[in-house]
């Protein structure tokens, strides 16, 4: 068997194919040895050593699988199950569950039947699965511990906590919190903050990492927690700032009910609260725009897309084009901004305004400057228009005509304003036209992330209602004004594609050089901004705005 | 007028506790005001080892041992002893045996059949005295390594193979060997003294008693292994070792002993004390390793050792007070000396904490391989009050019970775990006929229980899933069957567990079970505790034709349980009763009316 320099017996053993349980180990933290289920036989070593944390030699001769430590496993199993609710571990219609797992609860809490949060994906139930236990033969010691519900986003019940450990070190050696900690001793040992603080508290800043890493459902994000199987997963990147994490975005009943981080990310694997928490409840919120609406006699009427296209068209057309102007929210991807760019200079206007700017250090564009923000600025400077002229929202403001794709307070007042939008605000109260757009979660297309790297969205649910692509509402627009050059998006890339390639930023590589980049960033970033195309995020999920005001 | 003499006045932990420094404040005034103060010094020592008679006063050079000492006797000691030269023979000790007075410390057989090696200064010099500890010899072992290579003061600890101390046995000179060898700067030396086990007070003894021993000795293994920096791990509830380790500290660095270029050798070292919050688990090397950085004390999986990344991610090498209080002897009277006392595989001294059912107890110190038969009788005394000796626990908590019939077996590490018990780190604990081994394992597995870190399940679960077995056995609850699943969770937990806590937490149920399986089965199928210990298998009842009706059993029951007029018959309401045997006790002997007797049990049909 071959062996690299620093792999210990359970790396080599996973190389090559053979399966060594374990609950407390994973792969971006250091070696813990508490869960006693990798124990092995090396010979000439006296006990069993654990298989996560010695050091693999060219000489061993290593026993992964036998009779007597499948005796030892099953026993140190059993004493897990002795105090974790195990009915659905051990039931006899396991089987037939599996299948469905979607009756309702019908078992007490005790018997963690169909209260556990986690029936979906438990690693401890894997476990006796491989080690074939079919009843625990231990009185049931239920710890009878309260769940915690006080903190937003996720309930800790901690009753189904086997003290892995993982939580507290994905805190400390990760995320560098150390909001989690093991307190007490002996058989009351315990996860839990400091002094028993609440997470919020603690200065906790709800990234998930522990959510993630539970092996149990001790720790489950309280939003979505019940969805059960999923239907599908979709891998995308957040377009919620301009890091662009990846994220697995979890489907069911054709709706986002997660998100996740994948793992295979330049993030490493981590998000931070929005990513985590918050995109399914921003997607499905009841404020989104669902129709295209028009204004007639004071009213916003629903009325079907070509109306609305045409409504705008001929709104624009009794504009001159030094009174037309644009606003380009950086929460755009790139196709739809390089339509919007496309627009205005097809209406041969220059007055454009890219919403919500951050200045400040690359590291804080990024968290501060919107979803897609490189790529925006990146594109407008592609195209004719140059920076002195981008315009400041309330110059934008004085202008007759404006066609926004966000929510910018002060254009309310504007004779003609059309809005393409993800949700309702005022300023599509206000408007004349409201067009429905799709989210980045929705849509297809690209963004350039602040380390100049162009990644793509993926949809992962079909269209919200009747919202459309942005790139589709104004390349329709456009085609208002004779301009049918775009059919496809490929059609759109190609206008741009191996511009926005080209930008690479080498500064950027040194900050990838630290596995623990993302978490280092986001911690100093002291003031996070919730906000997608101009709409306060903390008005739409009641969580994020409990930990924005515990943070001031 | 006679030669210059020297009363010793005993200032350990126990002693202080029962106003041995107002005997010497009192000594130190009489002493003046009968103008000897030339003649006669008055001087503060740290523990003898048989705090159990303290206080202590030595008149030396005669050595006259007084024990049990009180303020009002200082003016008799005084004027008696110091002025007329008559021993005050109200004050000495007497044999327990014989009823003799025994006037000298070395004819005291607690004394007489010790060889104190470790404990070669207790009790004789005075430990906030840097003066005192060099004229016994101190520092002259530091003088003699320096004067060796590095390589050959650990090819001196290598051949007097000297064994750790704390409990494992882990041959010291190896130990030091791996961490010199080691790569990584600085390097770093620990000083365990989280003395833990309950009874145990060896180290805390020789801290206070001789705290330059220990620091000699970490100097030196400085030396050997190259550190720079140096840790006393300390438990904060030894405020008295804490206060002698700083005075010594300060002293030594006086002395040019600790610090820059020591004894201008160009060797820098120096030493910080860590107090530990009292935490059973930090005695074990990985965990106090993460108190002293500040963590949570949890052990970690070794590899990699401690010699090779410790303490701050460097070389580390982790002592026991008595393995480094030892170095410095092993230096100036070399190796061989130190190999010639005990046996081949363990050399030199044990020190071992005696309690118990024992008529002595204290600190006892003898060469390894002793029988344990000589320890308990000879220098303990035997089993007081006539009763016959059940069993020894050797290793504390995490030792095991020998039975009486192996009494014979010498004291070494081999031995002791042949038997199914450990060296531990010294604690000793005698126990008698009236002892039950269920409640005995129950109270040591209760113990480690509670002191495990909670990091692995084994440990943290399994000990708990064993003490409801044991709880269980105790209140005639028990089941056939039960015997079989302790001896298999004891087998899980001793191999599952990460560190030596739980490995060695289920040795007092395992000994227990194989040298006195028929006494659980008494508990299990006869519901019967034959010591009438347990208390869910006794009841205590009122002899109608002893009862003499004095009522001192009804005043003292905590539950009031008891009624009866006076002068008449006495009852004892079972259902109030919570068996805390107080009535007992107090029942005057001339009557004997209380009696403890076994509870009929009536089972229900499983």
């Amino acid at each position: 068997m071959e062996i690299k320099e620093g792999q210990t017996v359970l790396d080599v053993a996973r190389d090559a194919g053979i399966y060594i349980p374990t609950l407390c180990t994973l792969d971006q933290l250091p070696n813990f040895g508490a869960c006693r289920l990798c124990l092995v036989k090396i010979e000439g070593m006296r006990g069993f050593p654990p298989a996560c944390s010695t050091p693999a030699t060219d000489d061993m001769d290593v026993i992964t699988d036998d009779e007597e430590l499948n005796n030892l496993r099953r026993n140190v199993v059993l004493l897990l199950l002795s105090e974790h609710p195990n009915s659905c571990i051990v039931c006899d219609d396991k089987e037939l569950c599996e299948k469905y797992r979607t009756c309702p609860m019908k078992a007490g809490q005790i018997t963690g039947c169909q209260l556990c949060p986690n029936k979906e994906d438990c690693d401890l139930r894997e476990i006796v699965e491989h080690l074939g236990i079919e009843k625990v033969d231990y009185e049931f010691n239920y710890k009878n511990l309260n769940l915690e519900r006080e903190d937003p986003f996720f309930d800790r019940d901690y009753n189904l906590c086997i003290l892995c450990g993982r939580c507290v070190r994905v805190c400390e050696e990760i995320r560098e919190m150390s909001v989690l900690a093991f307190t007490k001793r002996g058989h009351e040992t315990r996860i839990d903050t400091a002094f028993g603080k609440s997470h919020l508290e603690t200065g906790c800043r709800f990234c998930g990492a522990c959510v993630d890493v539970c092996p149990t459902g001790a720790l489950s994000a309280r939003g979505t927690k019940w969805h059960g199987k999923l239907d599908s997963e979709v891998k995308t990147v957040c377009g919620l700032c301009n890091i662009n994490c990846g994220i697995v975005v979890g489907v069911k009943w054709g709706k986002v009910v997660s998100t996740v981080p994948d793992p295979t990310s330049y993030t490493n694997g981590q998000l931070c609260v929005l990513g985590r928490f918050c995109i399914a409840p921003i997607i499905n919120h009841f404020d989104r725009l669902k129709y295209p609406l028009v204004r007639k006699d004071d009213w916003l009427i629903p009325v079907e897309w070509e109306e609305a296209i045409d409504y705008a068209v001929e709104g624009l057309k009794k504009y001159s084009p030094n009174d037309i102007g644009f606003v380009i929210s950086s929460d755009l991807n790139n196709e739809a901004a390089f339509m919007m760019l496309e627009l205005a200079r097809v209406l041969g206007t220059t007055n454009i305004a890219v919403g919500t700017p951050a200045e400040g250090s690359v590291v804080q564009e990024a968290l501060q400057g919107g979803g897609n923000a490189l790529g925006v600025t990146h594109l407008y400077r592609m195209s004719d228009f140059t920076e002195e002229k981008l315009m400041k929202p309330d110059e934008i403001s004085k202008l007759k005509a404006i066609y926004t794709t966000q929510h910018l307070a002060g254009i309310e007042e504007a004779e003609f304003l059309i809005i393409q939008d993800v949700f309702a605000s005022k300023t599509s109260e206000c408007a004349s036209v409201v067009l429905p757009a799709l989210s980045f979660i929705e849509t297809e297309g690209s963004v350039l992330s602040f380390d100049g790297t162009l990644r793509s969205l993926n949809a992962a649910v079909e269209p919200y209602a009747k919202a459309r692509p942005d790139w589709v509402i104004t390349n329709d627009v456009l085609k208002g004004f004779g301009n049918e050059n775009i059919s496809t998006l490929e059609d759109v890339r190609s206008a741009f594609k191996d511009e926005l390639k080209k930008v690479t930023l080498p500064e950027m590589q040194e900050l990838f050089l630290d596995g623990k980049w993302l978490p280092r960033i986001l911690k100093e970033n002291k003031d996070p901004q919730y906000s997608y195309r101009g709409t306060d995020l903390t008005k739409k999920v009641g969580d994020l705005r409990i930990l924005k005001e515990a943070n001031q | 007028m006679t030669e210059h003499r020297n009363i010793l006045v005993c200032r350990g932990t126990g002693c202080v506790s029962s106003k041995s420094p107002l005997i010497m404040e009192e000594l130190e005034r009489q002493i003046k005001a009968a103008g000897l103060s030339n003649e006669v010094g008055v001087k503060q020592t740290g523990c003898h080892g048989f705090c159990q008679r303290g206080p202590i006063v030595v008149v030396e050079p005669e050595g006259i041992f007084y024990c049990e000492v009180k303020v009002e006797d200082v003016a008799e000691i005084v004027e008696s002893h110091i002025k007329n030269g008559k021993v005050v023979e109200r004050l000495l000790y007497t044999d327990p045996k014989s009823n003799e007075h025994i006037p000298h410390y070395r004819d005291i057989p607690f004394y007489k059949n010790q060889q104190r090696v470790i404990l070669r200064n207790c009790g004789h010099i005075d430990p906030e005295n840097i003066d005192d500890y060099i004229s016994a010899g101190g520092y002259s072992g530091l003088k003699k390594a320096l004067d060796k290579t590095q390589e050959g003061v650990i090819d001196e600890v290598m051949k007097s193979s000297l064994r750790g101390r704390g409990g494992a046995g882990f041959p010291a000179g190896k130990k030091w060997k791996l961490c010199r060898d080691a790569k990584g700067e600085p390097k770093y030396l620990i000083c365990n003294a989280d003395e833990g086990d309950p009874g145990a007070f060896m180290d805390r003894s020789i801290l206070e008693a001789d705290p330059h021993a220990v620091l000699e000795g970490m100097i030196i293994a400085a030396y050997a292994i190259g550190a720079s920096k140096g840790y006393v791990y300390v438990r904060a509830e030894y405020p008295l070792a804490i206060q002698r380790l700083e005075c010594a500290l300060q002293q030594a660095e006086e002395h040019g002993f600790i610090g820059q270029n020591i004894l201008e050798t160009g060797l820098s070292f120096e030493i910080e004390i860590k107090r530990g919050a009292g935490a059973f688990v930090c005695g074990e090397e990985t965990a106090l390793m993460a108190s002293i950085m500040g963590e949570r004390g949890m052990p970690r999986p070794r590899p990699p050792f401690p010699a090779i990344s410790g303490v701050w991610g460097k070389p580390t090498n982790i002592n026991n007070v008595k393995t480094l209080a030892s170095i410095p002897v092993i230096m100036s009277k070399g190796a061989e000396w130190f190999a010639s006392i005990g046996t081949e595989g363990s050399t030199g001294t044990a020190v071992f904490a005696l309690t118990g059912n024992i008529a002595n107890s204290g600190l006892v110190e003898v060469p390894m391989g002793t029988e344990l038969g000589k320890i308990i009788f000879d220098i303990g005394g035997g089993v007081p009050d006539g009763k016959a000796l059940k069993a020894a626990q050797t290793g504390g908590p995490s030792g095991g019970c020998i039975p009486a019939e192996k009494k014979n077996i010498p004291v070494d590490y081999e031995s002791l775990t042949s038997a199914g018990s450990i060296m531990g780190s010294g604690g000793l604990i005698v126990m008698d006929e009236e002892t039950c081994m269920v409640d005995i394992a129950h109270y040591f597995l209760s113990f480690t229980q509670q002191e495990s870190c909670g990091k692995c399940t084994p440990c943290r679960v399994g000990t708990k899933r064993m003490l409801e077995i044991l709880e269980k056995i105790k209140g005639g609850e028990g089941k056939p069957g039960d015997l079989e699943k302790l001896e298999q969770l004891a087998w899980t937990v001793k191999n599952g567990s990460l560190c030596a806590l739980g490995g060695t937490a289920p040795n007092p149920v395992l000994t227990t079970l194989r040298y006195f399986r028929d006494e659980y089965l008494q508990h299990i199928d006869n519901t019967r505790c034959p010591a009438q210990v347990c208390k869910g298998l006794i009841r205590y009842h009122i002899n109608e034709e002893k009862c003499i009706g004095c009522g001192i059993c009804a005043s003292k029951c905590p539950v009031e349980a008891i009624s009866g007029e006076k002068k008449q018959l006495h009852v004892i309401d079972e259902a109030t009763c919570i068996k805390c045997g107080i009535c007992f006790q107090s029942c005057p002997p001339k009557a004997k009316a209380v009696e403890k007797i076994d509870i009929e049990v009536i089972r229900a049909e499983d």
